[in-house]
């Protein structure tokens, strides 16, 4: 029987579908995608599809917390916020939805690219980045691979190339504490 | 990989264009041709490879001929990107309904430049790869002339483009047809897969280092599994055998004693896993049959993946959901019954609207006619 750690993906787009899929693949350790939940195109602001998904996933992450080997992971753009900013929201939403907040305890990783996606794909391509600025889209969104070579060369060295992206820190840090450990 | 494809007068496709992507999803009402479309590169592919001729079953027999059409000839056009080049293959089959005969009337291949080949009322015209021409004889109207062609130094495009469409794979899974005793290595998989035990004889000879890749990934689907085995039957004749190890205990199982749905599931891991890196190009009708619900989107991840790359170009046909909601923003086509009774295409990103309801959900809401 398989030992893996079945891995439910919230994200907004393709993008992060594809950055956020090829590094868990790349990190291995039994991670494996099992589903992704993904805003449809066309159906409003992406970022308030993974707000409104996140109170059910998480619920139901609980559910079978005891059970299965599994982990919950997000993606959500910091857009005009910041990373402090979108986590209360996604409590918030939990709260209002009638659960608890996501607990230290949880394989529950929330990674929030500030601004967007494109700013650490910009970053990774080797470019000094700012977080309020936009960086351009990549063409196809499979062409992140190179992208996230490079992270993860630099995650398992446990350092990012200076002057780094304080969310992209924050992302590697939430990987090692929430999926690593 | 094909770009276009052009069907006249043929089953209830009249005039009908299809532009294809590395990854297209096909979606559409029962009845309106999207097996028709698979149909029609099945019989190219057997045409293509010299092993059906024109009105065989296999291929473009009288009866497939567009019932309310009084014409009696049928066109087909292939837009194939390769390498550099964009090829132009054309058929014209023209029948006779009384008769039930039919012939080829017209087969061309062209590039941007001119001519790569011309067989037209009987008469084969050769040409080189800088279109000059070559050598004029005749040949017979009922088969495709251009599948005779010997490759030549100077033929390097016709015989790309040959070897292209001999790597078509087109099939619906019918698990329940496979074969688990093969005597033979085949090349081409069957338009139900019956032969995938030969086939996966075959492909595995070629591709024998992506195996345990291959296993992995079968190991994440199937409880217990632990590989697959050809056991020798008889003097050519191997079955093919499935590993498990499960509650402490070792055993193996052959093809035709597990269920319907893992012999889906392994059939499609390997058009995957081992099939990559060979130019296969993968037409799929209903790959989701037989699959339980989290077995879907998995498999359609590793597909989405390798499209483009692995797997050059994957064309599939789907009224599920799953594959709606994965596939269907981005990839998808619908095809829609005109009240000419003629069928034509629009992307599937037009259905979606606001209002919170996924692509799936709309579609479930009935087809707009």
């Amino acid at each position: 029987m398989s030992r893996n750690v079945q891995v439910i993906l919230l994200c907004e787009d393709r993008q992060h579908e594809a950055f956020a899929r090829r590094f868990l693949t790349r990190a291995g350790r039994r991670l494996k995608v099992q589903r992704i939940e993904i805003n449809p195109k066309g159906r409003g602001s992406a970022e308030q599809f993974v707000r409104e998904r996140f109170p059910k996933e998480l619920a139901y992450y609980r559910t079978r917390k005891h059970r299965v080997e599994q982990a919950l992971v997000v993606l959500i753009d910091a857009d005009k916020k910041d990373l402090a900013a979108r986590i209360a929201q996604l409590d918030a939403a939990c709260v209002e939805a009638g659960h608890q907040p996501r607990q230290p305890d949880e394989r529950v990783a929330i990674f929030v690219p500030a601004r967007n996606i494109e700013t650490w794909l910009a970053y990774l391509e080797g470019r000094t980045v700012k977080e309020d600025e936009d960086y351009p889209r990549l063409n196809r969104e499979r062409d992140c691979q190179q992208h996230v070579e490079q992270l993860y060369d630099m995650c398992q060295d446990g350092t990012l190339r200076h002057p780094s992206p304080p969310s992209l820190e924050a992302a590697c840090a939430e990987y090692r504490s929430r999926l690593q450990a | 990989m094909i770009k276009r494809v052009y069907i006249d007068n043929y089953k209830r496709l009249v005039n009908f264009e299809l532009p294809l992507q590395e990854l297209t999803l096909l979606l559409g009402p029962n009845g309106v041709g999207k097996t028709s479309v698979l149909d029609v590169m099945f019989a190219l592919r057997q045409l293509l490879t010299g092993t059906a001729k024109v009105t065989d079953k296999t291929a473009f027999p009288t009866p497939t001929l567009t019932r309310w059409q009084n014409r009696n000839t049928q066109a087909f056009e292939l837009d194939v990107i390769l390498g550099e080049d964009v090829l132009r293959y054309r058929l014209e089959v023209e029948h006779e309904r009384s008769t039930r005969k039919g012939r080829i009337s017209l087969e061309t291949l062209d590039s941007q430049g001119g001519p790569l080949f011309r067989f037209e009322r009987g008469e084969v015209h050769l040409y080189r790869d800088n279109h000059s021409a070559g050598p004029t004889f005749g040949a017979d109207w009922s088969e495709s002339a251009m599948a005779r062609v010997p490759p030549r130094h100077d033929n390097t495009k016709l015989t790309q483009f040959l070897d292209f469409m001999r790597k078509a794979i087109v099939c619906g899974l019918y698990p329940a047809s496979f074969e688990t005793e093969s005597s033979t290595e085949d090349s081409v998989l069957d338009r139900d897969a019956r032969n995938f035990a030969a086939w996966y004889r075959h492909v595995l000879l070629e591709r024998q280092e992506l195996v345990p890749e291959f296993t992995k990934a079968i190991q994440d689907v199937i409880a217990g599994f632990r590989g697959i085995r050809m056991e020798r039957v008889g003097l050519d004749t191997r079955a093919l055998m499935v590993m498990f190890d499960q509650h402490g205990e070792r055993y193996e199982m052959r093809l035709d004693e597990i269920s319907d749905g893992q012999r889906a599931l392994i059939a499609l891991y390997s058009l995957v896993r081992l099939a990559a890196g060979q130019g296969y190009t993968l037409f799929l009708d209903e790959p989701d049959n037989y699959l339980a619900l989290a077995e879907i989107q998995p498999w359609l991840i590793e597909l989405a993946d390798a499209c483009g790359g692995e797997v050059p170009q994957a064309v599939l046909c789907s009224h599920h959901p799953e594959l709606i909601d994965y596939l269907g923003s981005d990839h998808g086509l619908v095809l829609r019954p005109e009240s000419s009774g003629a069928t034509t295409v629009r992307p599937s990103r037009d259905l979606a609207m606001e209002g919170g309801l996924k692509l799936s959900e709309i579609v479930a809401r009935g087809w707009e006619t």
